[in-house]
């Protein structure tokens, strides 16, 4: 027997980083919302500095994320075997940003519009045949006020006009940016010796108290786990509490959402959502949903609720759910810094120094025989186990020689790891797995993923780049893997946004084309990947939909 | 069996702990009976294989022939298991030994493995903290364990 819910004006699925945006722009308006959460609560006194459990082990994401990681296949004919990418997502309220190094970039303003400005630059023939890149249907202006509100709200700490290629702001950066330490100063010489423009990544971290939150204390232990002290702005310490005390948000915790259901008698309409809470199916009704999971979750739900009237899924008419799939291409450079300490265990990823000179078209890209690229970081919070593994080849792997190389050098060595930008191509897509499922007996998501000439080009270059950063930092020996790595954690595409419903389930502004009272949120509506982390990116979409949402409330009944 | 295997893999080569001294066994046992339960089978089927090819190349088990000739065991799988695809490389009998490894040798000794901090002696690490100072931070800076390791206070596991 399923318990139906007393109505609401917006149910929320998933409580994350885009979702806890929504509910606190809607709750702050007088909305009513119910948001729906598979995991539980987390608090600052469950975490520890503990890489078995929280790197290792992946303690966050239980109860139900570790088990619907997709599988993955290089090419449509072969068969998917379970995600070798490094993936984790973590159920709770706040969601994967709980355990995110809170990185908080802006695109560039080139990236909204890479279709039309590559074809301008370079002609459209070197956009690869099969790639789908298409333009965002909205500019980096108009972004720009949601992004502001997003850094002010969650509190960004970041270098204001450091970077010589960002887009105009409103306003400078709410804090100052995190501490430099000694390897993000190293770094940042180094790239100013090459004529590059270094810069400390924005984080959502507080470099002061903020928002009645307490500084960032650099325990490296940002990634994998949440804040010991609340220093992280995930939004389960700022949105989140803001939201819960207008009295109109109703968090409900260990609800897993099945399906969203349609009205029988207006087939253009979503009426609410069927879940799960301790072993009880509940459904509740709303005038809106918001969808706002995980990439791979906002794909597979929207496959899952196929129903007589939509045979494909939901916002499937067209077939584009799952389409325009594209992950960050993600090549590291590792170097020796013979004789040097750097003690990359102290402070966290978000300190990093970043260089945006071969992100985005900052650079020409004649007869390079790819578009796009990506920012190179070099970041600290390297935990011990992790460390253990950054052998060179030249080295063995194990036996007295690993051991007296990692005695003498563990310490020495650095990195750089490159954000870089992978095309959407008509065959990389999302759908669900015809065999592989869950814990719950849920189909799960099956990534097919080949990466193109333009991605092994890219990657060989921006590789390259990296190298020529850590010799300048002083690094004798460098090394690296020329296999193509992809960020299992930094997914886009699957629900695009756009103008036509033929080429993007979703209109401009996230709302479904075919059934206009269905919003989705998150990873999943990037058009294009960009070259930044992108979580502040997904904030600030979420923030404007939210607005919209409430211009177009009163349209549902 | 596998105390050979990790005796080599970590040998007590007076260079910093060997597989003994760190507790690895110990570590790969308990997480073998807990959350890497899966991996049994991978440990028993990897096992039997290196006895076999031991047999075969050497006429004796693997616990019974010489050093060198257990490296030679270990390299030729190794090397074998480099040319796997990446969706079975990570499953390899090899490849979960040392990742298992690495995870006893530099984890929290709460786990039982990393016996008193000595693979992170090993690795020049001193500790999990709470804090970093500027100091801390700066390069070229030795930072010592905030106690001996002896007298380390045993942490909690958290759920």
């Amino acid at each position: 027997m399923t318990i139906l819910d007393d109505p609401v004006d917006v149910v929320i699925v998933g409580l994350g980083a885009t979702g806890s945006v929504a509910a606190h722009v809607l709750t702050a308006a007088g909305v009513r919302v119910l948001a729906l959460e598979a995991g539980p609560r987390l608090t600052a006194e469950m975490m520890s500095n503990d890489e078995i459990r929280n790197d290792v082990d992946g303690w966050m994401s239980a109860p139900k994320a570790a088990s619907e990681v997709p599988t993955l296949r290089l090419d449509p004919a072969d068969e998917a075997h379970p995600s070798w990418w490094p993936t984790l997502m973590v159920n709770g309220v706040g969601g994967t940003t709980i355990h995110y190094p809170a990185a908080s970039f802006r695109l560039l303003p080139w990236n909204f519009r890479s279709r039309s400005a590559v074809e301008e630059r370079y002609g459209e023939e070197v956009i690869p045949d099969d790639s789908t890149l298409a333009d965002w249907p909205l500019s980096y202006a108009e972004l720009e006020p949601f992004y502001d509100r997003v850094e002010r709200a969650i509190g960004v700490s970041g270098s204001t006009g450091a970077d010589p290629f960002a887009g105009p702001r409103t306003n400078p950066y709410p804090m100052p940016p995190l501490r430099r330490s000694g390897w993000n100063t190293l770094t940042e010489d180094a790239a100013r010796r090459l004529g590059w423009h270094p810069y400390p990544t924005p984080a959502a971290i507080n470099s002061r108290p903020y928002s009645g939150r307490p500084a960032c204390t650099y325990c490296g232990y940002c990634t994998g786990s949440g804040c010991h002290v609340a220093a992280k702005g995930s939004p389960d310490v700022n949105l989140i509490p803001v939201a819960e005390a207008t009295g109109l948000l109703d968090v409900r915790t260990s609800a897993r959402v099945t399906r969203l259901e349609v009205d029988p008698l207006r087939p253009d309409r979503v009426s609410g959502v069927r879940y799960v809470v301790d072993g009880q199916e509940r459904m509740a009704t709303a005038r809106v949903v918001v969808l706002s999971t995980f990439t791979y979750e906002n794909v597979r739900l929207l496959l899952l609720s196929a129903s007589a009237q939509h045979p494909r899924g939901l916002a499937n008419g067209t077939g584009q759910v799952g389409a325009h799939f594209i992950p960050h291409v993600t090549p590291s450079v590792l170097g020796l810094f013979p004789g040097r300490r750097l003690n990359l265990f102290t402070g966290t990823w978000g300190q990093s120094t970043v260089v945006d000179d071969w992100n985005g078209d900052n650079f020409d890209h004649s007869g390079l025989g790819f578009i796009g690229g990506g920012a190179l970081i070099a970041a600290n919070e390297v935990h011990p186990i992790a460390l253990s593994a950054q052998v060179p080849p030249t080295v063995p792997r194990w036996g007295s020689r690993w051991k007296r190389w990692v005695a003498e050098n563990a310490q020495a060595i650095g990195s750089a790891v490159a954000q870089f930008e992978s095309l959407p191509y008509r065959e990389n897509r999302l759908d669900l797995d015809p065999s592989a499922v869950d814990a719950y007996g849920v189909p799960r998501v099956r990534i097919t993923y080949r990466a193109g000439e333009n991605e092994r080009r890219g990657a060989a270059f921006m590789r390259a780049r990296m190298r020529e950063w850590l010799q300048a930092a002083g690094a004798h020996e460098t090394w690296t893997n020329d296999e193509i790595h992809v960020e299992g954690r930094h997914v886009y595409g699957g629900t695009r946004i756009g103008r036509d419903p033929k080429t993007s389930p979703l209109d401009p502004r996230g709302f479904a084309h075919d059934v206009p009272n269905l919003t989705v949120l998150g990873g999943s509506t990037f058009v294009s990947s960009g070259g930044h982390n992108p979580t502040l990116t997904a904030q600030a979409l979420a923030w404007r939909t939210a607005e919209e949402i409430l211009a177009r409330l009163p349209a549902f009944a | 069996m596998l105390e050979a295997v990790l005796n080599r893999i970590v040998p007590d080569d007076g260079n910093g702990a060997g597989a003994a001294e760190l507790g690895l066994l110990e570590f790969i046992r308990a997480r073998l009976s807990g959350p890497r339960a899966a991996a049994v089978a991978v440990y028993v089927a990897g096992l039997a294989d290196v006895d076999r090819r031991t047999h075969e190349r050497y006429g004796h088990g693997f616990a019974d022939v010489c050093p060198a000739e257990q490296d030679d065991i270990l390299s030729s799988i190794e090397s074998e298991e480099a040319a796997l695809p990446p969706w079975s490389r990570g499953a390899a009998f090899l490849e979960t030994v040392l990742r298992d490894v690495r995870e006893g040798m530099f984890g929290d000794p709460a786990y039982g493995g990393n016996r008193d901090g000595r693979g992170w002696d090993l690795l020049g690490y001193p500790d999990p903290r709470s804090v970093w100072t500027e100091a801390d931070q700066r390069m070229d800076v030795v930072i010592i364990p905030l106690h001996p390791r002896l007298a380390r206070p045993p942490r909690k596991v958290l759920p």
